[in-house]
């Protein structure tokens, strides 16, 4: 029995060294892709935004800023910038949180990146109209489409 | 990313096989354990309010095989784990393939002692050891609301399991050693609080995936919700089932940060603080659970979480 858990012992200590070895030369590959791939940087510039439009809607929504006003205006905001998605992964500017699927199923990909514009300029529409339950209905829908494709095709950011 | 993945999966693999080697020769020394059966039930459940709190147990995430559009509960559901791939069961009140069968005690026994009617024991991927601590008449009301679905006819498939995972038998043994999970005093005695542990820990079940396990695959409860992984992402670009980051109240690593607002938000729509959307096997807890409690279970939800130790 000690020989079997010696053995894997010696198995996990070697696979735990192999794992150590392996991620300082995975970072490095990263920071340089993404420091020469402007386009990476350009598409992850454009997801700040989106994300920062979700958050001051949030805030919005949720009372915890007194700016009904600006409602349909961040949803405007954050329809524009969605607006772009489908020109966001080009040929060549693989990197980033970007997994590399994307460019093997690009297809799927300008699906879902159609339903993230749809869903946003839905959200516009519920926002400038005004209607409560439709907003969150809309807001939800926008964050679905979202999700479909990081699920898939995001890394994490670990 | 992927290969760091690929070679922490095989290291917890190894880890994992050491653990299961000791609990299959614990099983040889101290021979088979039946625990003692539960007292058969005679009070009938509330199909309402099962509807309710089948909602805030996930029942229908892991019993539905939403990939190939399959009949809601009827099983068929491949949970990808560490372990292996567990295909869930059919819990359709057909009385062949689903439960239709059972009695209120037989049900009692499996949910929360992980029990089948034929007294053998289930794999914990069935998070019974969490449920153990469901108050008996939500089991009984749960079983009442499934019992009014249509029965589905569809054979459960076979489990597909890494070689190192030992077989039910030995399950047996793993339940006496390891469930239900046990956790340290509840510190506050608030209903609110209360009722957020009662959700978190054994309706909603969030510890069997963003609590570490040891080696023996037991939830290593004093580092309760301290995350398992992180979302790890598996060869075929999907989340590992059963693995989850921190959610435990540190600042850098789990939820600290969020606001209890935040909290409450991202339970009900999914957006994170900063605005993500991410995807994984959370966004099936919120669509399926979260979205669709009270908003006062959300807030005792977010109670719980925010009251819980940095780890």
């Amino acid at each position: 029995m000690s020989y079997v858990f010696g053995r894997k012992l010696i198995l996990s200590l070697t696979c735990a060294a192999t794992l150590l070895a392996t991620v300082p030369a995975v970072q490095a590959d990263d920071e340089k892709h993404d420091s020469d791939n402007n386009e990476a940087r350009y598409r992850h510039s454009v997801m700040e935004a989106m994300g920062s439009s979700f958050g001051a809607l949030a805030l919005i929504m949720t009372n915890r800023v007194q700016r009904p006003d600006q409602l349909a205006t961040q949803a405007k905001a954050l329809a524009i910038s969605a607006s772009v998605t489908p020109t966001l992964f080009p040929a060549g500017s693989e990197g980033g949180d970007a997994l590399p699927l994307i460019w093997q199923e690009q297809e799927k990909v300008a699906e879902a990146a159609q339903r993230a514009v749809d869903a946003t300029a839905a959200l516009a529409a519920a926002a400038e109209a005004g209607d409560k339950a439709a907003l969150s209905k809309a807001f939800k829908a926008a964050g679905e489409s979202c999700k479909g494709c990081h699920e898939r095709y995001k890394a994490e950011d670990e | 990313m992927k290969q760091i993945a690929r070679i922490e999966l095989k290291r917890l693999q190894s880890l994992r096989l050491m653990g299961l080697l000791t609990v299959g020769l614990i099983a040889i020394v101290t021979g088979g354990h039946t625990p003692a059966a539960n007292g058969a039930s005679s009070s009938k459940g509330d199909a309402d309010r099962g509807a309710y709190l089948v909602t805030a147990a996930g029942c229908v995430s892991c019993h539905t095989d939403s990939e190939n559009d399959g009949r809601p509960f009827a099983g068929g559901h491949r949970l990808a784990t560490p372990y292996g791939v567990f295909v869930t069961p059919n819990i359709t009140p057909d009385k062949e393939t689903g439960i239709g069968a059972w009695t209120d005690a037989e049900f009692l026994a499996a949910l929360r002692e992980g029990r089948a009617p034929d007294g053998s024991a289930y794999y914990p991927s069935f998070p019974y050891p969490s449920y153990a601590g469901m108050a008996e008449q939500d089991a009984l009301d749960i079983k009442a609301w499934l019992d009014t679905l249509e029965p589905v006819r569809q054979p459960n498939a076979a489990h597909e399991l890494a070689w190192y995972v030992p077989g039910r038998w030995a399950m047996q043994i793993w339940q006496r050693l390891f469930s239900p999970w046990q956790y340290a005093e509840n510190p506050r005695t608030d209903p609110e609080w209360q009722r957020g542990a009662y959700l978190v820990r054994h309706l909603g079940h969030c510890g069997e995936c963003h609590t570490p396990r040891s080696i023996f695959g037991a939830l290593d409860t004093a580092r309760e919700l301290a995350g398992s992984g992180s979302n790890k992402k598996a060869d075929d670009h999907k989340t590992v089932d059963g693995t989850g980051p921190n959610i435990s109240s540190d600042r850098k690593n789990g939820i600290g940060g969020w606001t209890r607002d935040d909290l409450e938000f991202f339970l009900e729509m999914g957006m994170q603080p900063n605005g993500d959307f991410s995807g994984g096997q959370m966004t099936t807890v919120i669509d399926d659970n979260t979205a669709l409690l009270t908003p006062e279970d959300r807030r005792a939800i977010a109670t719980f979480l925010l009251n819980q130790p940095t780890r």
